[in-house]
């Protein structure tokens, strides 16, 4: 998958979010996200989310319908994590 | 269609005076750099009138005008004569915009800060303060108006007059307040006051100022051009002329003064605006939100957490499922978190504004029910 990616900011200087465009919805992309951790998701919210907690600390997040993630990465090994999940995502 | 709650950052809307304003300005031949003249129109001395007007200031000209409330701190702290050794006394709910030039301060040798907390609702208390003042000579107080985190409005008069009472000059940042509440720094005896134009006087970015009482001189911490007094190697001695450096954002106080205008003409009722807010605030209380909820006079501005959540969690559901435009964390005022009572990882903040609609409050009240009674997951 083409994706385009830019880090998003917060008050807290070791942050390391990330959000990611993505080719299709994020729904459509749940099947596979599922094979990296148990994805909980929350129907009865206006837009309902999604959101999975990987085993290397990272998180992802975002609205199911739409084609952006949200992606956390552990700040202790973010140089490890976030190469990874983009080597992934750009395999799916 | 996006709800915009978050005011205490930057306003909006605008009345649309002000679009119209900027829009007329940039097709209109520039102003003549202050070299005055019978026939001259200065939307700076108009902005810096109307201003004084609305503070109760008796010389326009003490307000230096430039683009934003940092700005005019920084003028205020970087160019104030400490010297070496010097005491300021400030508090733990101020905004990075005096944290930062307070910290540059100290870490150079010039002064020793001393931080007082506020209460757990973000409020000066005048113990405290009074305590820092008795405890030893202090040359400067800085304290913020009106705290961005929890809007807790705090007694300028009075504190003011407890710095005074003890020798110490005083610095006031109007950020959150200027526009929504009485400001009168000249009345209240105080000695610099820094504000913005773009959050509650509804003008837009890139406008604000400092007010400097005419017996305070500050060295220019920005030095050059002025349009006059070009053979001189230095700043005119003149206010506002002293602390203005370089070509003014002409547009954008053309907007800044239509806003005053109009809100001049359009006076917010504050009585009702402050009844509606509080009845947002016990909507989400009820909803299930730990809501911060000072007494007395406040902006409109509401922190909350919820309970096992994470603020990045209730924003993201907020902006991302419900179109609700919040802020989320430190508010860039890092030191007041730990004297709330609720965590030390900032709050979930909603800033209204006079054009915040009961539906759009209900909306957010209803997010935030969801959020708690379904959990996130």
């Amino acid at each position: 998958m083409i994706f385009t990616a830019a880090k998003a900011r917060n008050c807290f200087a070791n942050a390391e979010t990330w959000e990611y465009a993505i080719e299709s919805s994020a729904g459509d992309l749940l099947p596979a996200l599922s094979q990296l951790g148990k994805v909980r998701t929350n129907e009865r919210l206006r837009r309902p989310i999604f959101g999975l907690d990987l085993a290397d600390g990272t998180n992802i997040k975002g609205i199911l319908a739409e084609n952006i993630i949200k992606v956390s990465y552990p700040e202790d090994h973010v140089n490890t994590a976030k190469p990874a999940f983009e080597a992934w995502l750009s395999e799916h | 269609m996006k709800i915009y709650m978050n005011n205490a950052a930057t306003s909006f809307p605008k009345p649309e005076v002000v679009a119209k304003a900027v829009y007329d300005d940039i097709l209109t031949l520039p102003g003549a750099a202050n070299r005055g003249g019978v026939e001259t129109f200065s939307v700076f001395d108009q902005t810096r009138q109307l201003l004084a007007e609305l503070m109760e200031l008796s010389n326009p000209n003490d307000i230096a005008l430039g683009s934003n409330a940092s700005w005019g701190l920084n003028l205020a702290l970087l160019g104030f004569p400490f010297n070496p050794g010097d005491i300021v006394v400030t508090t733990t709910a101020e905004h990075n915009s005096i944290l930062r030039p307070l910290h540059r301060l100290e870490q150079n040798g010039l002064v020793n800060v001393i931080t007082i907390p506020v209460d757990d609702k973000g409020r000066i208390d005048a113990d405290e303060w009074r305590a820092a003042f008795t405890a030893q000579k202090v040359r400067l107080a800085v304290f913020t108006h009106a705290s961005n985190v929890t809007g807790a409005v705090n007694d300028a008069a009075d504190l003011t007059a407890i710095a005074k009472a003890y020798g110490a000059t005083v610095l006031l940042d109007a950020s959150q307040s200027l526009g929504l509440v009485p400001c009168t720094p000249e009345v209240w005896g105080v000695d610099m006051l820094a504000f913005t134009g773009h959050k509650y006087l509804l003008g837009p970015q890139g406008t604000g100022g400092l007010w400097v009482h005419p017996e305070l001189e500050l060295t220019p911490y920005l030095v050059g051009g002025t349009g006059v007094y070009s053979d001189s190697p230095d700043m005119p001695p003149e206010m506002p002329l002293h602390l203005e450096a370089g070509t003014g954002n002409e547009s954008s106080f053309s907007g800044l003064a239509a806003a005053l205008i109009w809100s001049r003409e359009n006076p917010l009722d504050t009585r009702s605006f402050n009844d509606f807010m509080m009845t947002f605030r016990e909507g989400l209380a009820a909803a299930g939100a730990q809501v911060i909820a000072p007494d007395g006079l406040c902006t409109p501005v509401i922190s909350f957490i919820i309970d096992g959540m994470s603020c990045e969690d209730v924003g993201f559901v907020l902006t991302d499922s419900y179109d609700i435009i919040c802020r989320t964390g430190l508010h860039c005022a890092p030191l007041i978190h730990k004297n709330l009572r609720y965590n030390n990882n900032g709050t979930v903040r909603l800033s209204l504004s006079r054009f915040t609609t009961i539906e759009e409050a209900e909306i957010a009240v209803s997010a935030v029910r969801d959020l708690i009674d379904g959990g996130l997951f």
